[in-house]
């Protein structure tokens, strides 16, 4: 019945369309028809003047063109005849037979020129050039002669004179323009041209032929050609052309207008046709193929909606159920019968609904605005299931509301596993702000609580600061689970002393941090380290094991105006380092004093950075001296810096800090390179100095840098000698240690051992490192004088050295007693004030040209 | 002595008979431009006609005409005129108008050919100095250009004391002859001109006022010109635009013509112009009666030599034509006079190169005019010398005075 009533619709509406067009054609065929034949019978006379107007037109072309042609020739002429060259020439002035081609050759001259000739005022011929040689003869020279004397004898320069000739498809056309000077004639520039007549007079549909003539044989090539022809004079007077009309083309010129004309007005009237159509389709046609449209979707959708998987019902204006789909009977039990008539909110919802979202639905029926959203709903049987839901009201033409259409589908476990995954994502970001073992904020937590502070606009906080003394030694001696127990303890401790809107943190090992909360300054974090301290020092049991560890507190913060929020961290670490330098187990506040000593130290560590770009670190050298003929045996190299608004300074005031900037290295190759210039240029000028040795670092020797710019060792330069310190001995050193020492010795430095006695030496170590010279520290060298233990501890050193093969230098050498016991134990170098101390290179100059080994040993044996 | 008696006879029948033959009056041509620069033509025609006026139109005893040949400042046509005087049998010379050009293109032609030339205004210096192997048939009473430049350049720096000059010289042999003499007379004085512009023979004002801008851009404050009359204007114009106080020394060139009525007076006297003339102002002033006679014989009863449009052409004219009466009457003397045409006229160039008496001119006394012309005496045929040169400034009603 459903394809039949289709059928039927669609029947109809082609039925409707086809009268409509037919009735439509049959019109325009008769109206169209119509009108050629009134045409036909009204157009006879105009169709005769038309024809004739057409071959008078095309010759008024034909002429004009003619004459635009010859005057651009005729200007071509003027301009070249009345240049001051060709002037000078007519008038006698200037003899020049090249005067026309010059000029042509500066102009664009023209393919139809065939030859040039002046002639002046008696008529002579004065300058000919000839532009196409074949062209020469077309005109006799009689000819031309008998032209030129008709211009000569003339008087008005605008008389125009011609002669022409037609030969083939071409026209040669003799053309004469006058030569003025002062507004007189005083000559003529002659030239002829050849015009190609299909170039000149282009084919056309009205012309069989047409001719060029000169006006005065104008009349018998008129009468010889036709008499129907048609004559144009050219506007100078001197030529005529005569058009000779192909009847047949213009008859058939006057049938195209016609077939135009009635093409014209069937075009018109097809168009005021397809106007109607166009309307009468909109207005009649398109209406009832529309409604037949509207009625076969409607069709199709009502049976897509009885298929479909979501739930669909539909309400009217009051929110009652008017229809529903099985889909929706399937999802919540109810039959139709059951629930027309009713509202889904009265039958649906039940106690866990959100009352919330049931009124959202209820002011969408009300305000008839559409709605998406999610709801728990209730079957039949009383199952709680969830849906998504969209409501969207519905209205007629006129915009009017009429009802409402619901289309849900259930999401109950899309919703679970939604759940699911927001719960682990929060487990997740909870773990990556918590340490793990003792469940406290970790550092991360405590960086965004200082951003949320610092955008929150707070302006007082504190911090305390927390590092376990010791607790290294727990971890050593019980194990890492006691460790870990005590971590969690110390975590209890924070959590039980701290107040809710304190931050207690763990940062990382045996560091915690406590950022307070609002409003809090110094004395409250001082208060609370100290109560934690109490608490932490407290023995704890592990197993059955007494464990003790105690804590220094560092506390900060922005209430005094010392720090900013962001250097919170760092002023409550100054605080720490404080604590643990005065022996731990100490709360410290970050106090002005300490404020200012991280000033003093930040603005050397500038400064110290500045006087490595400036290059201010300068070598000073000691000299030292054979213990027996007191010459001078080499210097040792000592760094200072000259600093320009410190003055010049010891390391011991930077050396701290530069080794916390880790720039030793930098300082030392500054001084390094500026050492051996100096030492070069005082050998350069005459001072020689045999050896310079430089203290150098365990890491430096390591750095590749400093093996790759090591000088080369040339024969008349110093020796150049590295003192280690005696610690590397301890440590046991890497490989690259090792490889770099030897590097160095193949180069041919010489290796020295530094302080050596100052800590715990290593036989063992030594014989391994192999050095070639032994430096005892001052402290074993001062005492020896009043000692006697020590002289002979400094007995066994010297002749274990011995022993190694090792040369021995004393340092610290402050008297000539003292080098004399040295001397005699067997040291074979001395460094110390009672020589000399550490001096600048011009010093050094000085104090190497006024030595006198011979005067130092009698002063020596004075002593 | 009856010896003697038929010779005579057979003269006296000659001269009856040849004086029977002639019933043509000898011809004098004016080949001159008449079309254009009218002024200059009528001049030397009415000098000519007055000096004549005073002998009765008769030269040697012969009745002479002066007939007006217009060449419109066109070289052919002077040619043409001089081919008409060989070919008659009563033309005795041509006097020639103000252009130089005719006798430069034709000088050689007119000395190989025998055309008795009397030039009162050309001045290009060549024109009468041709081949010194042949007689020479061109004679010159006006400016000679061989010493105009030297008279221009002294003019402008030693009484203008004018430090940079410009030359501005139109394109014609005229102009570049006198360029040489020019520079010559700079030479000498060890300096060199500020620039050197030479223009077309016909100029239009766009030309006139690059040139003008050319000039007072190379520093010039002064100039010395050689132009005709129209090409001048408008180059004075131009130069009054840029410069208003440029001062300017002209030949005279730009006498003759409608000069005068094309640059306003204003001009005139702001560049001060001196134009380049010979001494005929400076005689009126100092009272030359030979002037006033001739004055109110032209019809001019106690008028000025400025009354004319073109003075110089008058002047000239009238003492040309004073020594060719002198010369013709030397000439009458000899029996070449009583021959035909070509005879008289070698009689009558003999004569002009020998004159036994002097002449006395509205200029000068002529004594005498001219020499024969040898390779030693190349200013033979010059009238004029150096010393007979004047500058005139223009009055305010556009005619001429000296200028002191």
């Amino acid at each position: 019945m459903l394809d039949s009533g289709k059928q039927s619709r669609s029947n109809n509406s082609k039925v409707v369309s086809r009268r409509f067009w037919t009735l439509l054609g049959l019109v325009l065929f008769l109206a169209v028809s119509s009108s050629a034949l009134a045409i036909r019978f009204t157009a006879n006379s105009f169709l005769a003047d038309y024809q004739a107007k057409i071959i008078v037109d095309q010759a008024e072309i034909d002429a004009r063109n003619l004459e635009s042609i010859l005057a651009r020739h005729r200007l071509l002429l003027s301009i070249i005849g009345n240049t001051t060259d060709v002037v000078n020439v007519i008038m006698g002035y200037v003899d020049n037979t090249d005067v026309v081609s010059d000029k042509l050759e500066k102009m664009h001259r023209p393919d139809s020129l065939s030859w040039v000739t002046l002639f002046d005022a008696l008529g002579e011929e004065m300058v000919h050039f000839n532009a196409q040689p074949a062209e020469q003869n077309i005109f006799a020279a009689s000819e031309i002669a008998g032209l030129v004397d008709k211009l000569i004898d003339q008087t008005n320069p605008d008389s125009k004179q011609v002669l022409l000739r037609t030969i083939g498809k071409k026209i040669y056309i003799v053309l004469a323009e006058p030569i003025l000077n002062a507004g007189w004639i005083e000559g003529y520039i002659v030239a002829t041209f050849s015009l190609d007549m299909s170039v000149v007079f282009p084919a056309n549909e009205v012309a069989q032929s047409t001719y060029v003539t000169r006006v005065g044989a104008a009349e018998s090539v008129f009468r010889k050609v036709s008499d129907s022809a048609e004559r144009v004079e050219l506007a100078t007077g001197d030529l005529a052309i005569i058009l000779e009309p192909d009847f047949a083309s213009v008859e058939g010129a006057g049938a195209q207008l016609l077939r135009k004309t009635v093409g014209a007005i069937a075009g018109v009237l097809t168009l005021a046709f397809a106007l109607f159509a166009a309307l009468g389709r909109a207005a009649l046609v398109e209406p009832h193929r529309k409604l037949e449209a509207q009625k076969k979707s409607l069709a199709e959708l009502a049976a897509a909606a009885e298929l479909a998987n979501d739930a669909i019902i539909m309400a009217d204006i009051q929110g009652r159920v008017v229809w529903g789909n099985p889909a929706f009977q399937s999802l919540s039990g109810y039959n139709l019968d059951e629930i027309i008539g009713r509202t889904p909110g009265s039958i649906l919802t039940g106690e866990k609904t959100d009352l919330e979202t049931v009124a959202a639905i209820e002011n969408a029926y009300k305000t008839g605005s559409p709605i998406k959203t999610e709801i728990l709903n209730y079957s039949k049987k009383g199952d709680e299931y969830w849906i998504a839901v969209s409501i969207s009201p519905l209205q007629n033409e006129e915009g009017e509301l009429y009802g409402f259409v619901s289309i849900s589908h259930e999401v109950t476990e899309a919703r679970r596993q939604r759940e699911e995954i927001l719960a682990a994502k929060k487990e997740t970001e909870r773990q990556a702000l918590h340490d793990p073992l003792t469940g406290l904020p970790n550092r991360r937590a405590l960086d965004l609580a200082l951003k949320e502070k610092g955008r929150a606009g707070e302006n007082d906080a504190a911090l305390v600061r927390i590092d376990l003394d010791h607790f290294k030694y727990v971890n050593d001696t019980l194990g890492h689970e006691a460790g870990d127990f005590v971590l969690c303890e110390v975590a209890k401790i924070l959590r039980d002393e701290t107040k809710g809107d304190d931050l207690p943190v763990r940062v990382g090992g045996d560091e915690f941090v406590i950022l307070l909360g609002e409003s809090t300054c110094a004395q409250a974090g001082e208060s609370l380290a100290q109560r934690m301290l109490e608490r932490i020092r407290i023995p704890k049991i592990y197993g059955n094991k007494t464990v003790r560890v105690g804590a220094s507190f560092g506390v900060a913060s922005t209430c005094e105006g010392l720090l900013p929020l962001e250097d919170l961290t760092i002023g409550a670490d100054a605080a720490l380092y404080e604590a643990k330098d005065l022996g731990r187990n100490k709360v410290r506040i970050y106090t002005p004093e300490l404020h200012k000593s991280v000033l003093d130290r930040r603005k050397l560590a500038r400064a110290i950075r500045r006087g490595i770009a400036n290059e201010e670190f300068v070598p000073h050298f000691q000299p030292q001296f054979d213990a027996h003929t007191f010459e001078i045996v080499g210097v040792e190299t000592l760094m200072r810096w000259a600093a320009p608004d410190l003055g010049l300074l010891y390391p011991d005031t930077f050396l701290p800090v530069a080794r916390q900037l880790s720039c030793l290295d930098d300082i030392d190759a500054v001084v390094f390179q500026k050492a051996l210039r100096e030492i070069e240029l005082l050998n350069a000028e005459g001072t020689l100095i045999p050896k310079v040795s430089f203290n150098i670092t365990a890491e430096r020797i390591q750095n590749p840098d400093f093996l790759d710019n090591l000088p080369q060792m040339q024969e008349n330069s110093p020796k150049i000698s590295f003192e280690i310190l005696e610690s590397v001995l301890v440590e046991e050193q890497s490989d690259l240690f090792n490889f770099s020492l030897d590097r160095l010795r193949d180069i041919g430095f010489t290796i020295e051992i530094d302080d050596f006695g100052s800590g715990h030496a290593s036989i063992v170590g030594l014989m391994h490192l192999c050095p070639d010279v032994m430096k005892i520290d001052q402290r074993l060298i001062m005492p020896i004088v009043e000692c006697e233990t020590t002289r002979n501890l400094l007995k066994q050193i010297v002749g274990m050295a011995e022993l190694m093969g090792l040369r021995v230098t004393a340092e610290g050498v402050e008297t000539f007693q003292h080098a004399e016991i040295l001397a005699e134990m067997g040291c074979h170098t001395l460094q110390g004030y009672a020589f000399a101390k550490a001096m600048p290179a011009h010093e050094l100059k000085d104090f190497v040209m006024s030595h006198g080994a011979e005067s130092l040993k009698k002063a020596a044996n004075d002593h | 002595m009856p010896g003697c008696f038929w010779p005579k006879i057979f003269c006296c029948m000659l001269v009856l008979f040849g004086s029977g033959l002639r019933a043509e009056p000898l011809k004098i041509y004016v080949d001159a431009d008449y079309t254009i620069s009218t002024a200059a033509a009528e001049a030397i025609e009415l000098g000519v006609n007055t000096a004549l006026d005073e002998v009765g139109f008769q030269l040697g005893g012969l009745d002479v005409v002066v007939v007006p040949k217009d060449h419109r400042g066109n070289v052919k046509r002077s040619k043409r005129t001089m081919k008409q005087y060989l070919a008659s049998d009563d033309a005795l010379a041509i006097v020639g108008g103000l252009h130089s050009p005719p006798y430069l293109s034709y000088r050689d032609f007119m000395n190989e050919n025998g055309v008795l030339t009397l030039l009162p205004w050309s001045a290009a210096g060549p024109i009468t100095r041709g081949a010194h192997d042949q007689p020479n048939w061109i004679f010159r009473l006006s400016v000679d250009d061989t010493q105009s430049g030297e008279f221009l350049v002294r003019e402008a720096v030693e009484s203008a004391k004018c430090e940079k000059i410009a030359l501005i010289l139109v394109d014609t042999g005229w102009g570049r002859a006198n360029h040489a003499t020019l520079i010559k007379a700079y030479e000498q004085r060890q300096m060199t001109p500020a620039i050197v512009q030479f223009f077309a023979t016909s100029i239009g004002n766009a030309t006139a006022n690059s040139l003008a801008e050319n000039i007072i851009r190379s520093g010039a404050t002064c100039g010395i010109m050689l132009a005709n009359w129209n090409n001048g204007a408008l180059l004075v114009n131009a130069l009054h635009d840029r410069l208003p106080n440029f001062k300017l020394f002209s030949h005279w060139g730009i006498t003759g013509g409608g000069f005068e009525d094309l640059v306003p007076h204003h001009v005139r006297t702001d560049m001060r112009i001196s134009v380049l003339q010979t001494c005929g102002f400076r005689r009126e002033i100092e009272g030359s009666e030979v002037l006033a006679s001739a004055l109110d014989r032209a019809g001019l009863e106690g008028g000025t030599l400025s009354e004319l449009p073109a003075p110089t052409g008058f002047v000239h004219g009238y003492d040309l034509a004073r020594i060719l009466v002198a010369a013709a009457e030397q000439a009458s003397e000899t029996a070449q006079w009583n021959g035909n045409i070509v005879e008289k006229r070698r009689a009558l160039q003999r004569s002009l190169e020998n004159l036994n008496a002097p002449v006395t001119g509205i200029l000068n006394t002529y004594d005498p005019p001219f020499q024969p012309y040898t390779a030693e005496n190349t200013a033979a045929h010059e009238a004029l010398s150096g010393d007979d040169l004047c500058t005139a400034e223009f009055k305010e009603d556009g005619r001429l005075d000296d200028a002191g």
